[in-house]
């Protein structure tokens, strides 16, 4: 029994579910995809999609990363595999290239009322910061997922599996008896 | 290694789904609740152990502790592993909801494999012997299940079903040896309701 413990001890708690995270900005693509224990999908193949036509194909690289400037139109799909059947799928919706054309925009009139800033109004200004704060959101998704605690996970799933049994037996002590 | 969500093809889950229904069925309505918990317990091996990975060249296998879940559930070894494999696919995106009836039942069938070795085999032959066959037996027939899953779905899986089978013969090995130590453990206590 010892050894078993021993043996077990020094490998590593890790669930190897396969994220992707992606945006579409300013004309450029930028993809990263990372296994569940924060490692990056190194060298994973990808292929990029427009309404079930493929429109780019290539890997991530050592990163995990990809990013590249593309004439790309809404919705686009993106799948990553990471080998040995593990995939991901995500979508960018037209709205979230729409809000990017907003964004250009409203960096447009930035970079114009530069001169005049007193003339910015407020409305203005709330949309300013706001695509630059969507600019910042999905890095900030990816570090969340990196974060993502699985120990937290999986002592979520011992709950759930208590929880069903447990109910299970109370409805079944009642009916077999 | 489980398969993940939206690798198999619509006919390979739907043959699964119709194979392993009757026997969930048959297991749930059969369950007396005083074996829920015994359930409860070894759906939260796997579910644990199931995140233990080992590393093996480019790639890595997860332990299943299919024989030991095999012996002591029988046939409601199916309903454990489908709530585990189910929440797994749900909270940690591990395998994924249209692979789950495929799952369970490459899982299931070898934990079932285990448990009638061990019917067919105890006594007969040198405990450690059975302890050990008990433990990678059901691994290699779980991978044989996942590479017949996958060639069933594309012809295009056939490196990935050479790969799945062969990644599992180290895992076989590491489970029987953890499986003599376990069940000497579990015969030196014999614990209520185990049988061994």
């Amino acid at each position: 029994m010892k050894i078993l413990i021993l043996f077990l001890s020094p490998i590593i708690l890790f669930a190897h579910a396969l994220s992707v995270n992606a945006f579409y900005e300013s004309g450029e693509l930028y993809i990263e995809s990372m296994f569940g224990n924060g490692k990056a999908c190194k060298g994973c193949g990808f292929v990029v999609k427009h309404k079930d036509i493929e429109v780019l194909k290539g890997d991530l690289d050592e990163n995990g990363l990809f990013e590249k400037e593309l004439a790309l139109k809404a919705p686009i799909t993106i799948n990553i595999d990471g080998g040995m059947g593990h995939q991901a799928e995500m979508t960018i919706e037209a709205s979230d290239i729409e809000q990017e054309v907003e964004e250009k925009s409203v960096a447009t009139v930035h970079t114009v009322s530069k001169e005049s800033l007193s003339s910015i109004d407020e409305e203005t200004l709330r949309k300013i910061i706001k695509s630059e704060l969507n600019k910042q959101n999905a890095k900030i998704e990816t570090m969340i997922e990196k974060n993502k605690s699985t120990t937290e996970q999986m002592l979520m799933g011992l709950g759930y599996i208590l929880g069903i049994f447990g109910l299970w037996q109370l409805f079944a002590r009642r009916y077999q008896k | 290694m489980h398969i993940s969500e939206g690798v198999l093809s619509a006919g390979v889950i739907a043959t699964s789904a119709v194979i392993l229904a009757p026997l969930i069925i048959n297991s749930v309505r059969k369950l007396h609740h005083e074996d829920i918990s015994k359930v409860a317990l070894l759906s939260a091996l796997f579910f644990v152990v199931s995140t233990i990975h080992l590393p093996i060249g480019v790639t890595s296998v997860h332990f299943m502790m299919l024989g030991i879940i095999g012996i002591m559930l029988g046939w409601h070894s199916f309903t454990a592993l489908l709530i585990a494999l189910l929440l797994q696919g749900m909270l940690i995106g591990f395998g994924g909801i249209s692979s789950l009836a495929v799952n369970t039942l490459n899982t299931g069938i070898g934990a079932m494999t285990g448990f009638y070795l061990f019917k067919l085999l105890k006594d007969k032959i040198h405990f450690s012997i059975l302890s050990f066959l008990v433990g990678s037996v059901p691994i290699l027939v779980a991978s044989v299940g996942i590479a017949v899953a996958l060639l069933f779905t594309s012809g295009e899986f056939l490196s990935v079903a050479k790969v799945a089978l062969l990644a599992h013969f180290p895992l076989a090995i590491v489970e029987g040896v953890i499986m003599i130590f376990l069940f000497k453990t579990l015969q030196k206590y014999q614990i209520k309701g185990l049988n061994i």
